[in-house]
């Protein structure tokens, strides 16, 4: 089975341009007339980190040639491309499937908890899940709700609590494991829900 | 099958230099990218011992010219011991892991 990139973002300019990080590289077209179209590019290193050593980049190539070419490094930032040229630079990306799908879980309508008719987050303290989808359909006014994440390392008991902040008629992925919610947080629960992801 | 697709270790600009020692001991090799400044350039490439890999090997010289086309990089895809002998304007060697 050959290999195949999927195209991310086309980029012809830009300063400071932080890629996609899961990022296979770039391919580059350059530019057959300018000779001055190149592209600076800072590829990425240990932990996420720009690559040490060469504070200002590397300088690639983008001009008065013909044949575009492969860089196969995961770029971490464009940091200055000039525009006026027709350098093109694709970033590549690794299979169609790389973004994560979720089967759908409960979907929890907080209102019952603030009421205190039924409290249908009480089943997902410790239940395994892959996180929570949470709507904001208010017209006005940001949302927080605040989610206690699984113990490290065992996921058996209550660890760190983190708060997110939903701005209006916005819905937010949050792609981690969740222990239970802070139901003392459910301030405008009312135009809001909730969807476990499993 | 998996993508060819390296982060990178460590990037040395070289400009009056003449060698480039790897950080790593296990790099996966060098991509050497050439700036458009005009001049014909050379370095060569020093591999591990075989077959225990332990000590300096053989080497070889590799070149590169400002009227090669694509201008693009030059990738040397596997271990690498050092690379001495560097003539040229300027030029990037990112080294691979």
């Amino acid at each position: 089975m050959p290999n195949v990139y999927k195209a991310g973002k086309l980029y012809t300019s830009g300063t400071n341009v932080v890629l996609n990080q899961n990022n296979k590289g770039i391919l580059v077209v350059p530019d057959t007339a300018t000779t001055s179209n190149d592209v600076q590019v800072k590829f990425m290193g240990d932990d996420g980190m720009t690559s040490p050593g060469s504070p200002a980049g590397v300088l690639v190539d983008g001009s008065g040639a013909t044949v575009p070419y492969l860089v196969p490094i995961t770029v971490h930032t464009i940091v200055a491309f000039p525009s006026g040229g027709n350098t093109k630079v694709v970033e590549l990306l690794s299979t169609p499937t790389s973004y994560p799908v979720f089967n759908t879980g409960i979907v929890h309508t907080p209102e019952n908890v603030k009421t205190g008719v039924t409290d249908n987050w009480v089943p997902l303290i410790g239940k395994p899940n892959k996180g929570v989808l949470i709507s904001n359909r208010n017209a006005g006014n940001t949302r927080t709700r605040t989610f206690v994440l699984a113990s490290t390392p065992t996921g058996n008991m209550p660890g760190d609590s983190i708060q997110i902040s939903i701005p209006p008629k916005t819905v937010v992925i949050f792609p981690i494991q969740i222990y239970s919610l802070d139901t003392s947080d459910l301030a405008g629960s009312g135009s809001t829900a909730m969807v476990l992801l499993h | 099958m998996a993508y060819p697709s390296y982060k990178a270790k460590y990037t040395t600009t070289v400009s009056s230099q003449t060698e480039v020692t790897p950080v790593s001991k296990n790099n996966k090799g060098f991509m050497i990218f050439p700036t458009y400044l005009p001049g014909s350039s050379s370095a060569e490439i020093h591999l591990y011992s075989h077959p225990t890999g332990g000590e300096i090997g053989d080497s070889y010289t590799i070149y590169w010219s400002e009227n090669d086309p694509p201008f693009g990089p030059i990738h040397i895809p596997f271990h690498v011991h050092s690379i001495t002998n560097i003539d040229t304007n300027v030029a990037y060697f990112v080294e691979l892991m």
